[in-house]
């Protein structure tokens, strides 16, 4: 470790600040950091485990189809909180672990133009909860109906399937960018998973017990309660109203994001 | 909105920190291919001061500019800053070599420029080491790297021999010498008057958040401390001392005829015992040190002070 001259190199360094390299940057960030590989795995296995005891576990095959059908969804969705926590836990990571030790103040001397930076890390957490939420559903779905068996077999057409499983993952990329956002802007980890809970589950229930019809209303389109329309395999609602439950989340999102953009940007570091 | 020849200006910058003022009215140029020592004692607002060149930190008031515009608004700011503020402020679960990828990555730097850096500094054996296992000269190696990483035409260094070994001090100081030998501009804080002594071209020198003195370094130097002679007279000094306040000098004299003397030149000194028919046993032009106009100009802006002990 002696003096050394910066020598001329062979390759040739000529490089310009791009969204498409600072999401590479990001993604790397993230996979970098063990914890974040983790939670990934977890939230990837656990679910398809849960949906497979689950029907192991059941006693006898249901007789119809639509009953079949049902056993296979609930096994899938009914415990849709344990995937879901486990990435909110993922994109905290991806937010709070640029305030660990300062670290930001690396990142935004290399990207002073910060909301970049807010943007890039979305990416890595819209991208990574959908497709795993997506591929863990559709594989538990898969082995369910595989492993309960009769016939005619539960498909991935079936009624209300596709819904499921693409719903369930929009509304937990939802929960990961809001958990992403919180970290943002509260840059600890543990300040952060409270908060977003506390968003999804506790506010709407809070709101819902004050009995004034705006209340109501404004409480119905929070994105804890507009996620139950996407995951769940019957709905009374019409499909208008479905449409409606995935602009509500995506606002709310969008909302969240544009709010922690603002603040990491004003921020001095 | 460029001027030649500088690289990173500063107009009557201030920064609060709700009542704090962390700096007061800056204004100072950092020129090409200089090596700048940014100088002052501890809570002076150097540190405040390279963070908001960089965009970290955003003034209360004033303007700052690098290549003549916002740094924010380079298209490359990785080729164009390099910086090291704090050389801990990595994760530390990270390995060395992710770390400074991920930063490459940015400016869509080859992966190739990342082994070249760590080469450069040594930390090509623990690259696949967490951060968090290194020590402090590893890790102030690494943010070297990573300040050298997309060839900038500037360093930002903080305090970058701060908890270095002697080897460690000697490595950087090296390798400031020999990047600004190749045109690379240096702006280098410190709180060691001898680093700078060794390394700056130019110094800003700062405390409590204000300018103090700004120019090459012997300017500086000169302005804040004059220089003295120091003369040893062999028999009565009394007749040189009096030619020497005749002339416009100071005199303090010591025992054993020593005399020294401030405001003259060496030579008129001589001249001058020449004429009083004194004879010198010694004539030494005694220079000014950095620590000396260090602490001329600071004496009233060090932030926390010992009580003068008695």
């Amino acid at each position: 470790m002696t003096a050394t001259t910066p020598a001329p190199s062979s390759t040739q360094a000529a490089g310009r600040l791009t969204f498409g390299g600072i999401v590479a940057s990001e993604s790397l960030k993230a996979r970098s950091l063990r914890s974040v590989r983790w939670l990934v795995a977890l939230a990837l296995l656990i679910p398809i485990a849960i949906a497979v005891i689950t029907v192991l576990s059941q006693g006898t095959v249901p007789a119809r189809p639509a009953d079949r059908l049902a056993a296979v969804l609930g096994a899938v969705s009914d415990t849709n909180y344990i995937p879901l926590l486990l990435l909110v836990s993922f994109a905290t990571v991806v937010a709070t672990s640029e305030y660990e030790r300062g670290a930001a103040s690396v990142t935004f001397a290399v990207v002073p133009r910060r909301t970049a930076i807010v943007l890039a890390k979305v990416v890595v957490a819209v991208v990574t909860s959908f497709v795993v939420s997506l591929v863990s559903g559709t594989v538990s779905f898969l082995l369910a109906s595989g492993i309960l068996g009769g016939a005619p077999a539960v498909t991935l057409a079936s009624p209300d399937v596709a819904r499921v499983l693409a719903g369930t993952a929009l509304a937990q990329a939802a929960s990961a960018t809001i958990a992403l956002s919180v970290g943002l802007m509260l840059r600890s980890s543990i300040a952060t998973v409270a908060a977003t809970l506390g968003f999804i589950y506790v506010v709407p229930a809070l709101l819902q017990a004050i009995p004034v019809q705006a209340v109501l209303w404004f409480a119905g389109t929070l994105p804890g309660p507009e996620s139950t329309a996407l995951e769940v395999p019957d709905i009374s609602s019409t499909p208008g109203s479905l449409a409606w439950s995935v602009v509500a989340i995506l606002a709310w999102t969008a909302a969240t994001v544009a709010l922690a953009s603002v603040v990491v940007r004003r921020r001095d570091v | 909105m460029r001027r030649a020849g500088v690289v990173i200006e500063l107009e009557n910058v201030t920064k609060r920190y709700g009542e704090t003022v962390a700096v007061d009215d800056l204004s100072f140029v950092v020129r090409t291919g200089r090596v700048t020592g940014l100088l002052g004692p501890n809570g002076a607002g150097k540190s405040t001061t390279m963070r908001m060149i960089l965009n970290l930190h955003r003034p209360t008031s004033g303007v700052i500019r690098v290549d003549g515009r916002p740094f924010a608004d380079d298209p490359a700011p990785l080729c164009a800053v390099g910086a090291m503020l704090d050389a801990h402020a990595v994760h530390p679960g990270r390995t060395a070599r992710d770390h400074l990828r991920s930063i490459a990555m940015t400016h869509r730097l080859s992966p190739g420029r990342v082994d070249e850096v760590l080469e450069l500094v040594g930390l090509s054996a623990v690259a696949g080491r967490r951060v968090g296992a290194f020590s402090l000269g590893m890790g102030q190696r690494l943010g070297i790297a990573a300040a050298l990483l997309g060839r900038p035409h500037t360093l930002v260094l903080d305090e970058p021999v701060n908890g270095l070994d002697p080897d460690g001090v000697v490595w950087v100081r090296d390798l400031v010498r020999s990047l600004a030998a190749s045109g690379t501009t240096v702006l280098i804080s410190s709180h060691l008057m001898s680093e700078m002594a060794q390394t700056a071209d130019d110094l800003i020198v700062m405390g409590r958040g204000k300018l103090l003195a700004a120019g090459p370094m012997d300017e500086v130097v000169a302005a804040a401390v004059a220089g003295s002679v120091r003369v040893r007279v062999d028999g009565d000094p009394a007749p040189l001392s009096a030619a020497l306040g005749e002339a416009g000098g100071g005199v303090n004299r010591a025992e054993d005829g020593v005399l020294t003397v401030t405001g003259l030149a060496s030579e008129k000194v001589g001249a001058l015992a020449l004429r009083s028919s004194t004879v010198l046993a010694e004539l030494v032009p005694q220079h000014a040190s950095l620590e000396e106009a260090f602490f001329a100009l600071t004496t009233d802006s060090v932030e926390y002070s010992a009580p003068e002990a008695s």
